[in-house]
């Protein structure tokens, strides 16, 4: 981001774009001058750094290009070189206080060039130190001295560049369409920083992807650009994504101007190290994905997969599980604060057109869940793979059976094992855990043996055992 | 049954569409499916609800509580009373008196009177301070401060135009009143936000002079309440308000100045000649400036300018003649103002008086003004900074080496001296290089009193 007099745009036609550089040839040339005079000033102050960058303004001007460029990449770069104020012998803000107050003594101010030296032989002499010492506090005591130069490429402050002409012009919006598709866990980061920075948005389906208008409280009732500054703080997180397209309405000081600017253009920004996979946003997520991994390998388990348009709102369910091109959603509801709840109960019960089991944790079992209109699991503090199984397998019916079924000995399991008819199905689960029989192979083993788990109530624990008849 | 809702900087209706009277300040957001009204409209909104006999629920303003002491030798002039009557009358409006007058006292009266959460938005962080100084003096209690790095919310918080404008959707539903000093800030783009997105129904503006070169003093009565008390210069000066004596001072050029100078000016003009370009106004220097940034003669012409200029307002027996006033006034409190930094930074080195620039460190910005009011330190050099609201009675000498031709500005630097002590007459010297532009701009700032 810069300051505003540093943008550079073309406007056209009611459109305005801003000048990005191609990272290569003459910005390239540019920016590597840019960075080697940095790298030679090492232990020089920033002023005197910024300052003689003029003739570079003067090429840029011959050169065609606009000599506001030269600035704003000499901003970026000093933003990346690390400074330091000036190491003083003495404590600069004390010295000058001394000084001051020592010349008011002397003669309220000092006219000449004997009294301003007997002050500063005086103060010297209280301080420890020299006059020459004292000079150089009077003159360059804000000074910041250059310690380390940007550690960057010229391509890199290319694309540095590029991303803060888009951010800079941003802060002019008076809001941001963003057209996207993206994985859900994309999505979730930028509504979420959309939430943080207190915008709103709307959003709508989009053929295969999604549209999320945003902007701000108060851009209902004016054209303003209040919120320009933390749209601009959303553009990284929009170009990250895999298919994208922003627009935005920038209002100028006389009319409002139009900005587009999609994935075509991705080159020319700083691509950051992208997360192939999201956090968890809890253990107990963490726990469900890898068992419910164990158990169906043959599935195909996504995390925060796409997002889901729920009437002008987006809702990113936090599994999809997908076999044979049927798929259903998961969506679990842990501990979380009420008014969480209320909105996540509004979005679900809205959702429409999709397959969605909602796993409720026991506690939070109100009524008001059991009246969803989507499978509704509770589960008490932990949700295993097995607890939706029967649900999931019902829904996509049998994967491929090899995939899946144990390689147990099933007939020298019966002689171990007591009759689990008539237990819960947690209390199966543990008996067979206690014969060597892992949680993720019990559904599918108790069915080798001749049972079947009969589903009384929503609380897959609570199942109970039967045996059935021998055919 | 009808409820209002704070929801950052605006107002939602739930629970039903809003009456017929005050529809126009409402609209229906999709995004949370209820009703939306800025903040502003607050009062009109209750008022109206209350008017129509309508049962409603009011979650809008959440204040810390609040308890002061009657106020301590608190004692108004005769003008501030009025002021303050006239200003009572709506509990809204703008109180006009000069610089010096004693506005903020007409505020601190109001707090006490409706025991009231209160907001004072201010420019500077000098004057935070002295607004807290007054403050915990009169009210007897302790301010919240919000701006340079403070952020605490009391029963009565100050803070800066900037802060409030980047927080008043965590400010706006803290209070019941809101006083904006130095109100001619308030009418801008940015700031008038700070109005408009903030829920107290009281509001106060204070300032010397109301009217703004932009026309846009025209919001003010919409964003704070029209002007409800004026008093001038000539009606308080004398009585309230300390005697004054302006002395302009020309400055030569040095022969090398009048060349330069002479050589910038004519590379400037024919630059203009040259490609058809007329200076009439602000507008025509603005495309100058727009065509430098990719013309190289544009630019040429541009420094040419700025070097001129800065010749003119830095000439260097203006220096010579700064040595000649101080000289004489080795025994008074003086202020000096300049328009360039490193002008400040030059004169505090050499004649070893303290800066306060916007970029001195808050901890000697403090000591400074307090070295100044003790007499430790008897003169300050400054750039803009503190244009506004240093309240220091017995400075007594302004010197302006060199500004620009806005009347508010000089208004505002002869301010600085005229706080009333006993005795006092103040003066303020005006430092022109003769020949040049500055003496227009000269006159044309005096034309402000």
């Amino acid at each position: 981001m810069l300051p505003s007099n540093l943008l550079v745009v073309r406007v056209w036609r009611g459109r305005v774009r801003p000048l990005l550089l191609e990272p290569e040839g003459l910005p390239v040339a540019l920016a590597g001058e840019i960075l080697d005079r940095f790298r030679e000033c090492l232990g020089r102050s920033k002023e005197e750094i910024l300052d003689s960058m003029g003739d570079l303004e003067e090429l840029a001007l011959e050169a065609g290009l606009d000599m506001r460029v030269v600035r704003a990449l000499t901003t970026l770069a000093a933003r990346a070189a690390k400074f330091e104020p000036l190491k003083l012998s003495v404590d600069p803000v004390k010295a000058r206080l001394e000084i001051f107050e020592e010349a008011c003594r002397e003669s309220g101010f000092t006219l000449n060039e004997d009294e301003r030296r007997r002050v500063l032989i005086r103060v010297a002499d209280r301080l420890n130190c020299s006059v020459e010492e004292l000079e150089e506090v009077l003159r360059r005591y804000q000074e910041e001295i250059l310690v380390a130069p940007p550690n960057m490429s010229p391509e890199e402050l290319i694309k540095e560049y590029n991303l803060s002409m888009v951010q800079t012009l941003t802060f002019k919006a008076l809001n941001l369409d963003v057209r996207v598709r993206a994985r859900g866990f994309q999505v979730k980061k930028l509504l979420r920083t959309v939430k943080r920075l207190g915008l709103l948005y709307m959003a709508e389906e989009l053929g295969d992807g999604v549209r999320i208008t945003i902007d701000g409280p108060a851009s209902l009732l004016r054209q303003t650009r209040r919120y320009g500054t933390r749209l601009a703080k959303l553009i990284p997180y929009v170009l990250q994504m895999d298919e994208w397209r922003i627009y935005a309405k920038i209002l100028t000081r006389s009319r409002v101007l139009y900005f587009a600017l999609d994935d075509s253009s991705s080159r020319l920004f700083p691509k950051k190290e992208v997360e192939v996979e999201p956090v968890f946003d809890s253990e107990l997520e963490e726990e469900f994905y890898k068992s419910l991994l164990r158990i169906a390998p043959a599935w195909r388990v996504e995390r925060e997969p796409e997002p889901l348009v729920v009437g002008r709102h987006i809702l990113i369910p936090d599994f999809s599980v997908s076999s044979d091109g049927r798929k259903v959603y998961v969506e679990i509801v842990g501990f979380w604060t009420k008014d969480y709840l209320e909105r996540k109960l509004r979005k679900l019960r809205e959702l429409k057109g999709v397959r969605m089991i909602v796993a409720v944790d026991e506690d939070l079992a109100c009524s008001t869940f059991k009246t969803l209109p989507h499978e509704v699991v509770v589960f008490r503090r932990k949700l295993r793979g097995v607890d939706l199984y029967p649900i999931l397998r019902r829904i996509l019916g049998e994967a491929r059976r090899e995939s899946y079924e144990p390689y147990i000995d099933v007939e020298a399991l019966k002689g171990r094992l007591p009759d689990l008819s008539g237990k819960t199905f947690g209390e199966a689960v543990e008996v067979l855990k206690q014969a060597g029989v892992s949680e993720r192979d019990a559904a599918a083993v108790l069915e080798m043996l001749g049972y079947r788990v009969e589903w009384t109530s929503l609380d897959p624990r609570r199942a109970r055992v039967k045996r059935v008849a021998a055919r | 049954m009808l409820r209002l809702e704070w929801s950052a900087g605006t107002i939602l209706l739930r629970g039903g569409s809003p009456p017929p009277s005050i529809a126009a300040f409402f609209k229906y957001d999709p995004r949370v499916n209820c009703y939306r009204s800025l903040a502003i409209q607050y009062r009109w909104i209750v008022e109206e609800l209350e008017r129509a006999g309508l049962e409603y629920e009011d979650d809008v303003i959440h204040a810390p509580p609040c308890r002061f002491n009657k106020p301590r030798n608190l004692t108004l002039r005769d003008y501030q009373r009025e002021a303050l009557e006239a200003w009572l009358r709506e509990r809204r409006g703008v109180v006009v008196l000069p610089t010096g007058a004693g506005k903020t006292i007409v505020a601190v009266a109001a707090i006490a009177m409706l025991q009231a959460a209160t907001l004072v938005v201010v420019p500077t962080l000098e004057l935070m301070d002295q607004w807290e100084r007054a403050i915990k003096r009169f009210l007897g209690v302790v301010p919240g401060r919000y701006g340079g790095g403070d952020k605490e919310v009391r029963c009565v918080t100050i803070a800066t135009y900037d802060s409030a404008y980047l927080n008043v959707e965590q400010l706006g539903d803290k209070f019941m009143l809101i006083v904006f000093d130095e109100v001619h800030h308030l009418p801008s783009p940015g700031y008038r936000q700070i109005a408009e997105l903030c829920a107290a129904p009281w509001r106060m503006g204070l300032t010397a002079t109301p009217e703004r070169e932009d026309g846009l003093h025209i919001d003010l009565p919409y964003l704070v309440g029209p002007v409800v008390y004026r008093r001038y210069v000539r009606e308080l000066a004398g009585k309230w308000l300390a005697e004054f004596d302006i002395v302009r001072v020309y400055a030569n050029m040095s022969r090398e100045e009048q060349e330069e100078y002479r050589r910038l000016t004519s590379r400037y003009r024919s630059f203009l000649r040259k490609r058809g370009l007329k200076m009439r106004g602000p507008q025509d220097f603005e495309k100058l400036i727009a065509m430098s940034v990719r013309d190289i003669e544009a630019r040429e012409a541009l420094l040419a300018w700025h070097k001129a200029r800065r010749i003119a307002l830095h000439a260097a027996k203006k220096l010579d003649i700064l040595r000649e006033i101080l000289s004489r006034h080795r025994n008074d409190k003086v202020l000096i103002f300049t328009e360039h930094n490193d002008v400040v930074r030059e004169i505090s080195s050499r004649f070893l008086i303290p800066a306060i620039t916007y970029k001195t460190p808050e901890e000697e910005r403090r000591a400074i003004m307090r070295m100044f009011r003790e007499g430790r330190v008897r003169a300050i050099v400054t750039s803009k900074v503190l244009e506004e609201g240093v309240d220091v009675p017995d400075a007594n000498v302004a010197v302006v080496l060199s500004g620009t031709g806005s009347r508010r500005e000089f208004i505002q630097r002869l301010g600085r001296v005229l706080r009333p002590k006993e005795g006092k007459r103040a003066i303020l010297y005006e430092v022109v290089t003769a020949g040049t532009k500055e003496v227009r701009v000269s006159r044309k700032r005096r034309r402000g009193l």
